[in-house]
Parts: structure tokens; sequence; C-alpha cells
């Protein structure tokens, strides 16, 4: 809703823009710069084996964990392996149709979190099980949280599962970027992504894993 | 104009000289980033073309700055959001406090953003009657000690972990704790109930994306997230020049501004959201864009560049002042090359005079600026700005005669031979109140002069070296 002075403001700051531009030099003609940006990342070998070598290793520099199954039936196994070894008695997982179908068969209970969540309630969780939107293994960076009340999830997680299938790690960032802002519809419309836990770095300057985010990262990719 | 202590700059930065330990501390962190950022650059196969891409991105952003700014807007407006247009600091702080007292708003959760701090969050809020909290651990700690920022990106890396655990203790009320974990769990835990309490969240951004309509944040400790995800009401206050042309652009830029910043791969955690995103939606989601005084930069070609900046602080790193003088001593919002200059006119005129000069115009930040902004070009037209006074009459009256003798080899000699005799004089009131330079030599030891001038040594000599290897003509 705008009042006409607002409407004067947006005019205002356009036109005093306009007027600067206008006494600046024409830049040369640029190359595709974010192209030549991109080719100046290290680059991840091509496959998708090659890709989650790299993302295993990314993730263990980032002091984040790395589970591979051989097939959608193992996730259940790995998953309750990591329940009962770190103690996780409050699981909760944000409901999207594939994580829904891989957790079938998961024993702990399981409190499904959707937009009808109440954020309270988010706060009494041990961890997270989310399904990746993207994985890219380029720079261990995991996309995802697009879905009904993943966001606030992922926000409030002590510590975070992600899910992915192999199909969803990308070589490059921005691939993996591009597969989620992409696609058209509201779940495009938001993404989260996580390099490892989150930091404090604030006190002299040596990051510890104590932010505010989660504070253990557990990626879990599947094959098939 | 803003005065943030009464100590001059020089005062402050003899104290900071003087205090070894200080320096030492600073050092040892200082090392650390750098060697942080050597391994972040290390893993592009080509940085030198990773910045000079990066810097292109932002300069084709300010280029179509106008474009960007209405695609932008009117795509955030699409998707649901409110976008606000504020010429000044002052409308945006109205804007600000309208839209919270709109929202019934009592406690406000807010991330660190040097554009909160330039149009003055903190105090507007605490006139409206507000509780602003804030949110990240460095913003806390400052904001507990009542001091200004030492850095862009980490304010509180002057203060030892003793002494952040002292004001945690005793201003913050936290138990008191030993180790950087234990600090970071207590102002979490004392931090999770005001997150989920609160009316209204109050941010930055790091980038807005024209194509798409998204707000882009990156950070570290997760608090952003949290502030714009869980409050019903969300104000995100952002810089006109935050917007970039595509979503294209966010890998090169989110991989150049996590090596510049010293992060592992990218910043830990990266949030982009528009208002219909479902886990936002039905929430409200309002966007002040704010100028304050950067179209001025923007329309000149030695100040406009500095708008590129992407935050990441390598620059005040970089800086010989910074890293001598320390980032207090700035009393600035980001202590260092880009503070200096950028924010020198909100400062007292004398203040700014003095501050003009903390640059040794030697390039360092230049060389290290992932975007490539020219800031030595900047610094020398901050001092150029009208009301920045550079010197005393003294100094002028000292430059003019500098220059007039200069002009002429006959002026030149003779100049050479006065000065000769002035500094030869200076041996008589060394110790005295009368040393003119006495503030200089109070910590340096002025060089003996010569027995003869460079003039005469060649005319006697021919310029042949004489065999001591000292070489002392």
């Amino acid at each position: 809703m705008k009042n006409p002075s607002a409407a004067d403001a947006r005019a205002l700051i356009l036109g005093r823009v306009k007027e600067a531009l206008g006494r600046l030099p024409t830049p040369p003609a640029s190359p595709s710069f974010p192209r030549a940006g991109l080719d100046a990342l290290a680059p991840v070998p091509a496959g998708v084996d090659a890709s989650i070598r790299s993302l295993a290793m990314r993730l263990e520099e980032l002091g984040a964990s790395f589970v591979l199954c051989d097939e959608p039936a193992q996730v259940t196994d790995g998953l309750s392996g990591l329940c009962v070894r770190s103690s996780w008695r409050r699981v909760f997982a944000v409901r999207s149709p594939g994580l829904v179908s891989l957790l079938e068969a998961f024993k702990p209970a399981i409190v499904w979190v959707d937009a009808a969540t109440p954020i309270p309630t988010l706060a009494s969780m041990d961890v997270v099980i989310i399904e990746a939107d993207a994985v890219d293994a380029q720079f261990g960076a995991v996309l995802c949280g697009a879905g009904p009340g993943g966001l606030p999830a992922v926000a409030l997680a002590p510590h975070l599962v992600v899910v992915a299938s192999e199909a969803k790690v990308y070589p490059e960032f921005a691939g993996a970027l591009r597969s989620v802002l992409g696609r058209p519809g509201a779940s495009s419309a938001g993404v989260t992504c996580l390099t490892g836990a989150s930091v404090n770095p604030q006190i002299e300057r040596k990051p510890v894993a104590r932010g505010h985010g989660p504070q253990g990262l557990t990626v879990l990719v599947y094959r098939g | 104009m803003k005065s943030l202590s009464s100590k001059s700059f020089e005062r402050q930065v003899a104290e900071q000289l003087y205090d070894t330990a200080s320096l030492t501390r600073r050092s040892d962190r200082l090392a650390r980033s750098a060697t942080n950022r050597v391994a972040g650059w290390a893993r592009f196969r080509d940085a030198g073309m990773a910045r000079a891409a990066a810097g292109a991105i932002r300069s084709a952003d300010l280029r179509r700055m106008d474009l960007l700014l209405a695609d932008f807007s009117a795509r955030f407006e699409h998707a649901g959001g409110v976008v606000h247009w504020a010429p000044d600091a002052a409308d945006a702080r109205e804007m600000l406090t309208a839209v919270l007292r709109e929202a019934g708003a009592k406690t406000v959760v807010r991330g660190h953003s040097a554009t909160l701090d330039e149009i003055g969050t903190d105090a507007a809020l605490t006139a409206a009657g507000m509780d602003g909290v804030h949110t990240a651990f460095g913003d806390r700690i400052i904001a507990l000690a009542g001091e200004p920022a030492s850095h862009p990106v980490y304010p509180a890396s002057h203060h030892t972990r003793e002494a952040v655990a002292a004001l945690l203790h005793d201003k913050g009320g936290e138990a008191l704790c030993r180790t950087p974990e234990e600090m970071s769990d207590a102002v979490r835990a004392r931090l999770r109930p005001v997150f989920l309490g609160a009316d209204a969240g109050v941010v930055g951004a790091n980038f807005l994306l024209a194509d798409t309509g998204h707000v882009v944040w990156a950070e570290s400790e997760g608090n952003v997230r949290l502030c714009a995800v869980l409050p019903r009401t969300l104000v995100i206050v952002a810089g006109i020049d935050k917007v970039t042309a595509s979503a294209e652009n966010l890998p090169v830029l989110l991989a150049t501004l996590a090596a510049a910043a010293g992060d592992k791969t990218l910043t830990p955690a990266i949030s982009v959201i528009r208002p219909d995103a479902d886990s936002v939606r039905g929430r409200r989601i309002h966007l002040i864009l704010v100028d304050n005084g950067r179209t001025q930069r923007l329309a000149s070609p030695a100040t406009a560049d500095t708008l590129r900046c992407i935050g990441c602080g390598a620059c005040s790193d970089a800086c010989p002042v910074y890293r001598l003088a320390g980032g207090t001593a700035f009393g600035m919002r980001r202590p260092g090359p880009y503070g200096l200059a950028t924010e020198l006119g909100e400062h007292e005129p004398w203040r700014r005079r003095q501050l003009a000069m903390a640059t040794p115009l030697c390039g360092a930040c230049t060389e290290v600026c992932p975007v490539h902004i020219d800031l030595h070009d900047a610094l020398v037209a901050a001092r150029a700005a009208p009301g920045h006074a550079l010197h005393g009459l003294r100094m002028r009256i000292l430059l003019a005669a500098y220059l007039w003798s200069v002009r002429d080899h006959a002026r030149f000699a003779f100049g050479a031979a006065v000065f000769r005799k002035l500094v030869v004089a200076l041996d008589f009131v060394r110790d005295t109140p009368f040393n003119p330079v006495e503030a200089w030599s109070r910590h340096r030891t002025l060089p003996e002069s010569p027995p003869r001038t460079f003039r005469r040594w060649w005319k006697e000599t021919g310029g042949i070296q004489p065999p001591n290897p000292v070489n002392k003509p």
C-alpha cells in the first residue's frame, strides 16, 4: 500500500540515481563476467562418483559428517543408527513426499513439521531431518528448507540431518542454486544454504561451532 | 555530526601503540585472518579472474542501478512484500519505527548490519519505547562495553576472551565462562527465548536480486536467519547499492565474499528469501531501501566504486594504520579505509581533519579488495572534499615554502642550506621545551645532520663513493 509521499520518495531516489549515472563515464563492454568468475572457481571432476567424493572431502573439511547409502532402504538404518549413537529422542522431520516414503520404516517416533507446526514446538527438538533440494560438491553446501515449515526448522535445529538422493548432488554451486531458484512455484521463493555448522568467529577471531543455528550437520546421500 | 570520543585520534593511537600486549594480540588475530584468507583464495583456480569478475559484476550493477532497483522492488512487492524508499537516515528511522509501531512490536531482535547502524536503529528503537536486542555476538559485546566497533566484521575482536567473559558476566548477567564455546553457548541459551518471543526482526541484507526479488543474507552465526524467519514482522533495511542484476551472479559474489572474509568455503549460513516463500508466507515483510548519500557517492567517479563493497572487511586488516592503531581509535561503523572513504562527513570537523590523515595512501586496501575498489583514490577524494581541510596554518606555510623552493635550482640550494641550518640548530633545543618537533621526536630519534650536503659532496667527489661501507657523504 503506497501513499503519495512514498511514491514521491521512490521517484526522488530513482531520479537521483539516474542523474548520478548520467555523470559517470560509460563502462567498457564486459564479457560474460558471471561465467568468467565461475570458470575461476576450483573445478570438480565430472561424474556422479567424483562429485560425491568431492562432497565428502568438503564436508570433512567443514567438520560435518557424511554418510553414503547404496540404496534408499539403507537410509532408515543409517538414520536410526545416528539417533541411537547421538542419543536423539525428539526427532523432527520436515514433511516432503520423498522423505515421508524414505522414513516409512523408521522406528523412533517422528514429529512431522509443516506450515501448521507452531514455532515454539520446534524449540524442543533434538534433531531435524530434512530432504535437500540440492547439494553442492564444489563447496560442500547443502540447499534446503524451501518447503512449508522448512526455514524455521533449519534455523532452530540443534543438529541437522540432510538427506539427498545422488541425483541432487551437483558438481557446481551455481548449478545447485539454479536448480532451486529456477524452479517455478513458491518453494523456490526461499532457500537456506549451509556449509557446516553455524559458527561464532567473534571471540579473538577463532571460529567455534556454536552459533545460533545448527551446531552439527550430517549429510546422508543415497544412491538409486 | 557525531563524536564518539572526545579523545583525539592521535591520542587514541598513541595509547594503542604503546600497549604492547594489545599490539601483540592484534597482530596474532590479523595473522590468523590473513592465513584464512590465503587458504580461501587458494581454493580458486584463478583468484585474480574471480576478483576481476566479481568487480565487473558489481560495477555493472552500479551502472544499471536505477533499472535494477525498479525491477527488484516490483518483484519483491509482487511476492507480497512492502517496499519503502528512504531518501535519508531520518526517513529510514521514521519508516522503521512506523512499521514496528503498526505491528505493535515491543521486543525487536536485530542482526549485525552497517546500514542499521548507519541510520541509528538503536536510538530510534529506544526512542520509540521498544526493546532492541542485539543478536550478533560481537555487537552484543560492544553494546555491553559501550564502545564503537573495532572491525567491520569482527566488532569486538579487540577484546581478549577473558575480557569478553568478564563483560558477559558483569554486564550481561551470564555465569562466568572460561572458553569461547561456553560463552557462545551462554549467549545462545540467553537469546533463544528472546528469538521465540520477539515481535519483530530487523536485519540488513547482503544482496538484493533484481531478476527474482529475493533478499540474500550471508552470515556465520545463524542469528540473522532466526531474526528473519521467526517473528511475525520482518523489516529489512538495505542500502540501494545492495542490488545485483541476477541470481546468476550469486555464486561468484558469495565465493569471493567468503574467500576475502576468510571463511572455510562459503559463509556458513546463507539465506535467500522472498516474501512468497512457503516458510514465511503470512508474515509481514517490509524492505526499506536507503539512499542516505549513496547517490552522491555514485555521482562522483572517485567515489562511485565504493558502492561495489560486499562487506568482507579485508581492507581494514590490510591497512597499516589500522593494524597498528586498532579499530576503536577510528570511532567508525567500519573502522579502516572503507570507513575513512565513506564516513568522514559524519564526524565533527576537528575529528574529520584527524581521520582524513589516518591513512598512508599505500594502496594495500585496494590490493586486497575482492571487488577491485580503488580505495586509495576514494581516500584522496575524501581528503579533498569541502570541509575536510587537512592542514593547519603551520603546515600550509611549510608546504608553501617547500613548493617555492623546488621550482628552481638556486632556490632549492638556498632552501636546502636554510633547512640544514635549522636541523643543526635543533640540536641546541632538542631537550628543551622550545623544541618545535617535540611531539615528533618524543618517540623517535632525529638523525644527525651530515657534515655536507649531497650537492656539495657530488661537486667535490664527482659521485665516487668512499671505501667506507657506511657510504656517508
